[in-house]
């Protein structure tokens, strides 16, 4: 069973090198963690051909906490996996911050690499957010895209 | 039976409001009441429909058309999540 599970939603930015370290914060993960995954989620600053001025995210508080740590027990069921964390931004954002973090900790990469890809195709496809873009046309709410729950199906048709 | 309903994204914008406390008569699932509020509620019709697939959740967990409701149920209508 993994322990070091830390899932946040927030408002405020974060800094890359800060929640790197925070994934092997105490002594003994520093002694044992022999791998670390991650990764960052930016805002984009082109859509096609439109120049983004703003994104803003909507999500579903308690729903969204409560399905990110069910996708991040379905990845500790999976893999053995010693810590992970999941900070994503709402409310309004500017192109280049960054929106999500995900980081998977193991003792080995194979384990880091999958879960990590894992939990960000599943909170892709079910945890509650919605995006809306504001641009020079106005405001758009972003579609889901297809390619998100291709992805999830060939986690469900893999072997456990 | 007492429901408290939310929206989010496009469908909070079209109605312009996000949530309803009511008191519904004749409802038994989720079914049931998008009909009743698709009656009593101008603007609902257009905006389920305007979705391209319509999400729901019953108390914090993804539910369908067919889910049983029960007094006090917290239910919450949206189109597919985009976020990450």
């Amino acid at each position: 069973m993994t322990s070091n599970i830390f899932v946040k939603i927030q408002a405020e930015k974060f800094k890359i090198g800060d929640v790197i370290e925070s994934l092997i914060d105490n002594e003994s993960e520093k002694k044992e963690v022999g791998a670390i995954a991650t990764f960052f989620g930016r805002v984009r600053e082109k859509d096609n051909s439109k120049i983004i001025s703003d994104l803003c995210l909507n999500h579903y508080p308690g729903m969204t906490e409560k399905k990110i740590g069910e996708i991040v027990n379905k990845a500790c069921k999976r893999w053995s996996i010693r810590g992970c964390s999941v900070i994503h931004r709402v409310g309004k954002m500017k192109p280049g911050e960054l929106i999500v973090f995900v980081g998977v900790t193991s003792s080995h990469r194979k384990e880091a690499f999958n879960a990590c890809e894992f939990i960000m195709d599943f909170l892709k496809t079910e945890a509650p957010f919605w995006k809306k873009e504001i641009s020079q046309d106005g405001e758009r709410w972003i579609e889901s895209r297809q390619a998100d729950y291709l992805a999830v199906e060939e986690w469900n048709s893999k072997p456990t | 039976m007492k429901l408290k309903v939310i929206f989010f994204a496009q469908l909070k914008d079209q109605l312009g409001i996000d949530k309803i406390d009511d008191d519904f008569q004749n409802v038994r699932t989720v079914s049931d009441l998008k009909i009743a509020l698709e009656k009593n509620y101008k603007g609902c019709e257009e905006c389920f429909r305007a979705v391209t697939v319509l999400g729901v959740a019953v108390n914090h967990e993804y539910g369908t058309f067919d889910t049983l409701l029960h007094e006090g149920d917290e239910v919450a209508f949206f189109p597919p999540v985009t976020g990450g």
